[in-house]
C-alpha cells in the first residue's frame, strides 16, 4: 500500500527534469525518443515507464479500488503531473465523498494548478467537518493568498496558528499575508499593527528555520517599513547571503539606505548588484536615482544613461518612464523627455506627475498652449490626489464612517488597487450591510483580482526557463 | 436622522475625484519638436583675489537679546507650534541702522493657564553698533494674537517702514509713525486677516507706487479642533500637515488712503487651498512687472506670473518649479531669492523636510532648472529640516553665499531615522562659483543647535558686513556678528520717487572689475519675516564700482559712476 502521504506533498522531486520530460513523452505522447535522447535515459526511468504501465493497469482492473487510484495519483504527482493526479482523486472522492485526505489532497493538487479558488473550495469542506485541522486552514490561507485576499489569508492562517502554535510553516504563511495585506495600500506603513504581527512572525519563523532566505526578505521588508532601520539593513543583507541571485533583496537594501539619508551605503549595495544583475531595470533606476542627487560633476548625463536602461528594460513601466523622461529634460533632451512622458502618461492616465513634466518640457520647447493645457490638467491630478490622502487621514480618524470608505474605495477601484478597493468596500458592508453600492463593489473588486491572478500565472508561465528536448 | 444622513450623503458626494481627459494624448501629443535651443549662460568665472573664509560669532547675549521666543506651547504641541515665530530687521526709528521685531507666539487652550506672564511682542531698538535695547512703548500695548510672521513695508510712502504682523488668529497692521512707534490701523485698513496665517509680503502688483499686500495662510486648524496626535513614547507629538484642511492666501490692493481691498478672486492670487510658508516678490521673467513664488508645505509651489492686467497666473508647471529634483511636491518651507551665478536672473532656494533637498532652480529667463544635484546643495541639505533661508555675500567677494536655518518639526524626529534631530545647526553654503555650493562647517558657532526657524539678513552695525539673525522654537534667538576678513563694499538704501523706503523690485546693477553683478530689493522670503531692504554689495580687492546702474519699478533707469567702496548711499529716485 503506498502512503497517502506522498501526495499530500505538493512537489516530490524526481531525478532529472530530463528524465520526467522523455517520460511524459513516451507514456502520453508514445512519440519515439531520438536515438541520442533515448541514449541518456538510464535505469530509473525505464522503472518508472515500467510502474506506470503497471498503475494504470491496476485501476483498469480495479475501478472502484480506492487504493488503485491513490497509487496511481500518487505518481503522477511524482511526475509533475497535477492535473493527472486531480483526475484520480476526483475518482477517489467519487467514490467516497467524505476522504478528507482526498479532499486535502486535491486541494493541495489545486494549488499546484494555480487553481486557487477550486483549492480554497476543497479546503473549505475539510474545515467543516474537521474545524480543528491546521492543515486545512493552511491550506485555505495559502489559497486566499494566492488569490490576493491577503486578510482573509491572514484569518485563515492565524486560526492554523492557533491549533498548532509550533508549525514554522503556519506563522510564516501569517506574516506573509499580513505583510501583503499592508502593501497592497498606498501606504503600508500605515498598517503598523499588521507589520509588527508580521515581524513577530518572521522572527519566530527564523527560530526554527534560521536559514531560511526568503524569511530574511520578508523580516527585511517588515522592518523596512516599521522604520526600523537597522533590522531591516541586518535581515536583508542576510537574505542577500543566502539568496544572491535575487535582485529585488539588493534594491531593497539600497531603498532603506536611501531613505535614510545613508547614500553612499545605498550606491555601493546598487553598484555592486547591477555588476550581477547587469539587466535589472530596478537597479539601474535606483542608481539613477542616486546619481541624480548626487552633486557629482556629470552626475546628471550618468543618471540619465541609468534611467534610459531601466526604461529599456521595463517600457511598460511607467515610473521608469517618468524618471527617464525627468532626466531627459535636466539633459536637455525635450524630445525624448516628451515621449517618455506621453508615453507614461498613456500607462497611467490617473498620475500627476507625467502631466506636470509635460507642463515643462512643452514649456521649454516654446510652446505655451499645450503647457497651460499639460499644467491644467496635472492641477487636477494634484487636487485627486490630495483629496485621496485627506480622505485617507480622515477615514484613520473615524474608521466607523462608512462614507469615507465608499469614496476610497471607488478611488482605489478608479486606479485598479483592487486589493485595497474590495478592504473598504468590506469596510462600507461591515457597517451598513444592505449597501448595494458596496456588495456590487466588492464583488467586482473580487473579479479584479481574480483577472489579475490568472494574468500573473501566465506571466510566470512564460517567464519559465524552456526545457530543451 | 435622515436629514443628517442626507447632509452625509451630499457631503460625500462632493468628494468627487476629477477625471482625466481621455483626450489627452491626442491633445498632448507631437513630440516632433525641434528642441529649442537652451538659452545660452554666460557664467562669469570670477576668482577673488583673496581667499576669504566666513566666520560668525554668536553675540546674543552681549548684543542685548536676552529673552526666550516662546512657542506658547506646554506640552500640549498645538499643530500651530511648530512652525513657532519668524522676526524682522528694519530701520524702525529712521537712525540709519536696522532694529529687531519678534512677533509673540501667546499661549492657547489649555496652555493659557500655565503661562505666568504672556508673551509680548517685542521691538529692539539698535545704538548704532550692533547692541539692541526694548523699546517699550512701541506698540503702545496693543499686543497681537499667536503672532507668527512679520512682513515690512512702506505701505503709505512716508519713508517709515510699517510692519503686518501674521498671527494665528487675527493679523495685524502698525503703521510706523516714524519715531520707533506703531499704531494699530487694522480695522481701519481692513486687513485683519483670520485663521492661521505663517507670513505677508509687501509689494506693488499694479505698479500704481503703492504697496500690495499678500498674505500666507497655512491650513484650516484652530484650536478648537485640534486633533491629538502621538509620539511612540505615547505623548504628544505633532500632526501631519494633511490632518487638516490647506486655506488660501489672501491679495490686498493699496487704495492709497489707507485702506486696502481684497481682491484675491479677480486677481487670481490664490489658484487652490495650499499650506503656504513663504513668498517672495521679484521680476522672475524680466518683464517689469513683479512676480510672486510661493512656497507650499505638501503641494506644488506657485509661480504667479504678473499678468500685467491685475491679475495673475500660476505657472509654475510650466516654468519648472512646483515640484523637487523627483517631481513630486515636497514640503517647500522657506525661499531664498538672489542672482547666485551672475547671469542677472533671480533664482531661487526653497527649504525642505529631512531627507529632501532644499531645491535650487535657476532661472533660465522664461523657466527655471532644477540644480539641487549640480550644485551640491542637495546633497549638504539632505538630513536637514530647514525654514529660514537667504543668499548675502558672507565675505563681501562678489558672490551670493547661502545660508539655512534647521531644525525639526518633531521631537521624535530621531525615532524616524537616527541621523536626523529634532535640534539641529544652522547651514552656511559658500559660492564656489561656476554654480558650485560647498559648506563651511566652521563658520558658524558649533554650539549653536537648535530648533531654528526664522533667518533675517542685515549689517546691524554699519560695518559693511552682513549679520545674521535667527530665531528658534521655544528659545532664544541668535544674534551672528559676521567677522570674516571681507573685502570690501557698498551699501544702497534706495526710496523711491512716491517717497517709499522699502521699493520692492528695485534692481541695481554694479560694475566691478569689469563683472556685473545684479542685486534686487527682494520682497519677502526666508521664513517668518523681512530683512535688511538695503542693497550690499560685496567689491573684493575693488576700491570702487565702476558704474551702479538703478532700475526703479517705474521703468526709469539711474546711473552712478565711480562709487567709492565702503559707504552707505542713500539714493532717491529721481522725480
Amino acid at each position: 500500500m503506498i502512503s497517502r502521504s506522498h501526495v499530500l506533498l505538493s512537489v516530490i522531486g524526481i531525478s532529472t527534469i530530463a528524465a520526467a520530460v522523455i517520460v511524459r513523452q513516451t507514456v502520453f505522447t508514445r512519440k519515439p525518443v531520438s536515438q541520442q535522447v533515448a541514449s541518456q535515459i538510464d535505469a530509473r526511468v525505464v522503472e518508472m515507464d515500467r510502474q506506470l504501465t503497471q498503475l494504470q493497469a491496476s485501476v483498469a482492473r480495479n475501478p472502484k479500488d480506492q487504493g488503485s487510484h491513490w497509487a496511481l495519483a500518487d505518481f503522477f504527482q511524482r511526475i509533475h503531473r497535477p492535473d493527472k493526479a486531480a483526475e484520480q482523486l476526483g475518482e477517489i472522492l467519487k467514490l467516497n465523498p467524505t476522504d478528507r485526505a482526498a479532499r486535502m489532497a486535491l486541494g493541495n493538487v489545486f494549488v499546484a494548478l494555480g487553481d486557487h479558488a477550486a483549492a480554497g473550495g476543497e479546503f473549505r469542506q475539510v474545515i467543516n467537518t474537521e474545524p480543528k485541522r491546521a492543515e486545512a486552514w493552511m491550506g485555505l490561507a495559502t489559497s486566499l493568498y494566492h488569490r490576493q485576499l491577503y486578510r482573509e489569508a491572514a484569518n485563515a492562517a492565524r486560526r492554523a496558528v492557533h491549533l498548532d502554535k509550533r508549525e514554522p510553516n503556519y506563522r510564516y504563511t501569517l506574516g506573509a499575508s499580513l505583510l501583503q495585506y499592508a502593501l497592497q495600500f498606498p501606504n503600508p506603513d500605515d498598517f503598523g499593527r499588521e507589520l509588527i504581527e508580521a515581524q513577530n512572525c518572521f522572527i519566530f519563523v527564523l527560530g526554527a528555520w534560521p536559514e531560511k532566505g526568503n524569511v530574511y526578505y520578508d523580516l527585511g521588508r517588515a522592518s523596512m517599513y516599521l522604520r526600523a532601520k537597522r533590522p531591516a539593513v541586518r535581515n536583508l543583507r542576510r537574505a542577500m547571503e543566502l539568496i544572491p541571485d535575487n535582485p529585488d533583496i539588493p534594491r531593497m537594501l539600497a531603498q532603506v539606505y536611501l531613505s535614510s539619508s545613508e547614500r553612499e551605503a545605498a550606491r555601493r549595495v546598487a553598484e555592486e548588484a547591477l555588476t550581477r544583475f547587469p539587466r535589472d531595470a530596478g537597479l539601474h533606476d535606483m542608481l539613477g536615482r542616486l546619481l541624480q542627487t548626487s552633486g557629482e560633476t556629470g552626475a546628471d548625463r550618468l543618471a540619465l544613461e541609468h534611467f534610459r536602461q531601466a526604461a529599456q528594460l521595463e517600457p511598460k513601466t511607467g515610473l521608469y518612464l517618468e524618471r527617464y523622461g525627468t532626466a531627459c529634460l535636466r539633459n536637455n533632451l525635450f524630445v525624448e523627455a516628451c515621449a517618455a512622458f506621453e508615453t507614461a502618461q498613456e500607462l497611467n492616465p490617473t498620475r500627476a506627475y507625467p502631466y506636470q513634466q509635460l507642463a515643462a518640457v512643452y514649456s521649454r520647447m516654446g510652446d505655451p498652449k499645450k503647457a497651460s493645457m499639460a499644467s491644467k490638467y496635472a492641477t487636477d491630478m494634484v487636487y485627486n490626489d490630495q483629496l485621496l490622502t485627506r480622505i485617507q487621514a480622515l477615514s484613520n480618524k473615524d474608521p466607523k464612517n462608512a462614507g469615507y470608505h465608499l469614496v476610497l474605495a471607488r478611488r482605489y477601484q478608479e486606479v485598479r488597487l483592487a486589493g485595497a478597493a474590495r478592504e473598504h468596500y468590506l469596510g462600507v458592508l461591515a457597517l451598513d450591510p444592505a449597501n448595494g453600492e458596496a456588495k456590487r463593489g466588492a464583488t467586482n473588486a473580487l473579479v479584479q483580482l481574480a483577472e489579475q491572478e490568472k494574468l500573473k500565472a501566465a506571466e510566470t508561465l512564460a517567464k519559465r526557463p524552456v526545457t530543451p528536448r | 436622522m435622515l436629514k443628517a444622513k442626507q447632509a452625509e450623503r451630499t457631503f460625500f458626494n462632493t468628494l468627487s475625484f476629477k477625471m482625466p481627459a481621455l483626450c489627452v494624448p491626442a491633445l498632448l501629443a507631437g513630440c516632433a519638436y525641434r528642441a529649442a535651443t537652451p538659452p545660452p549662460l554666460t557664467p562669469v568665472q570670477y576668482k577673488p583675489a583673496v581667499v576669504r573664509v566666513a566666520r560668525f560669532s554668536d553675540v546674543t547675549e552681549e548684543a542685548g537679546l536676552t529673552f526666550k521666543q516662546s512657542h506658547g506651547g506646554c506640552g500640549m504641541r498645538y499643530f500651530v507650534e511648530q512652525v513657532a515665530a519668524g522676526a524682522a530687521v528694519f530701520d524702525a526709528n529712521g537712525d540709519g541702522f536696522p532694529d529687531i521685531y519678534f512677533p509673540a507666539p501667546k499661549p492657547l487652550g489649555a496652555c493659557k493657564s500655565k503661562f505666568k506672564e504672556m508673551p509680548r511682542q517685542r521691538l529692539y531698538l539698535n545704538d548704532g553698533k550692533g547692541n539692541f535695547r526694548l523699546s517699550p512703548s512701541a506698540f503702545g500695548g496693543v499686543e497681537t494674537d499667536y503672532g507668527i510672521g512679520a512682513a515690512v513695508g512702506d505701505y503709505d510712502n512716508d519713508g517709515h517702514p510699517d510692519l503686518y504682523v501674521a498671527c494665528y488668529g487675527k493679523n495685524k497692521l502698525f503703521r510706523n509713525r516714524g519715531d520707533g512707534t506703531f499704531e494699530d490701523v487694522t480695522e481701519k485698513a481692513g486687513v485683519g486677516v483670520t485663521g492661521f496665517s505663517t507670513g505677508a509680503v509687501w509689494f506693488d502688483y499694479n505698479n500704481d507706487g503703492l504697496l500690495d499686500l499678500y498674505v500666507l495662510r497655512y491650513c484650516k486648524w484652530t484650536v478648537e479642533t485640534d486633533i491629538p496626535c502621538m509620539g511612540p513614547d505615547g505623548t504628544r507629538d505633532v500632526c501631519k500637515p494633511e490632518t487638516y484642511v490647506a486655506s488660501t492666501n489672501v491679495l490686498f490692493r493699496n487704495n492709497g488712503d489707507g485702506t486696502f481691498t481684497d481682491v484675491t478672486k479677480q486677481a487670481g492670487a490664490a489658484p487652490a487651498q495650499r499650506r503656504s510658508l513663504s513668498a517672495v516678490a521679484a521680476d522672475f521673467n524680466g518683464d517689469g512687472r513683479l512676480d510672486l513664488f510661493v512656497s507650499n508645505d505638501l503641494g506644488p509651489n506657485y509661480m504667479l506670473r504678473n499678468n500685467g492686467n491685475g491679475t495673475f497666473k500660476d505657472a509654475a508647471m510650466e516654468a519648472g518649479v512646483a515640484f523637487g529634483l523627483t517631481g513630486v511636491a515636497q514640503a517647500n518651507m522657506g525661499l531664498a531669492a538672489g542672482d547666485f551665478d551672475d547671469s542677472g536672473r533671480i533664482s531661487v532656494v526653497v527649504t525642505t523636510f529631512a531627507n529632501e533637498p532644499y531645491t535650487l532652480y535657476r532661472n533660465e529667463g522664461d523657466y527655471f532648472t532644477d540644480v539641487s544635484g549640480t550644485s551640491g546643495i542637495g546633497k549638504i541639505t539632505l538630513p536637514y529640516l530647514g525654514f529660514g533661508t537667504g543668499f548675502f555675500d558672507s565675505r563681501n567677494n562678489g558672490r551670493l553665499d547661502l545660508f539655512c536655518a534647521n531644525g525639526h518639526v518633531s521631537p521624535f524626529a530621531h525615532l524616524d531615522n537616527p541621523l536626523w534631530s529634532y535640534k539641529q545647526h544652522n547651514q552656511l553654503l559658500l559660492n564656489e562659483g561656476g554654480g558650485k555650493f560647498m559648506e563651511d562647517v566652521n563658520a558658524l558657532p558649533k554650539n549653536d543647535v537648535r530648533v531654528h526657524r526664522g533667518a533675517c539678513f542685515a549689517d546691524f552695525n554699519n560695518d559693511g558686513k552682513m549679520d545674521i539673525l535667527v530665531t528658534a522654537a521655544d528659545d532664544r534667538p541668535t544674534l551672528l556678528r559676521n567677522e570674516t576678513n571681507s573685502g570690501n563694499w557698498l551699501m544702497l538704501q534706495l526710496t523711491n520717487k512716491q517717497g517709499c523706503c522699502t521699493p520692492v523690485g528695485t534692481r541695481c546693477v554694479a560694475t566691478i572689475g569689469g563683472k556685473r553683478l545684479t542685486r534686487v530689493v527682494i520682497g519677502g522670503g526666508s521664513y517668518g519675516g523681512d530683512s535688511d531692504f538695503r542693497i550690499h554689495f560685496g567689491l573684493g580687492e575693488a576700491k570702487e564700482a565702476e558704474k551702479i546702474e538703478i532700475h526703479w519699478m517705474s521703468g526709469k533707469t539711474q546711473i552712478l559712476e565711480h562709487v567709492a567702496a565702503n559707504r552707505v548711499l542713500a539714493i532717491r529716485e529721481a522725480q
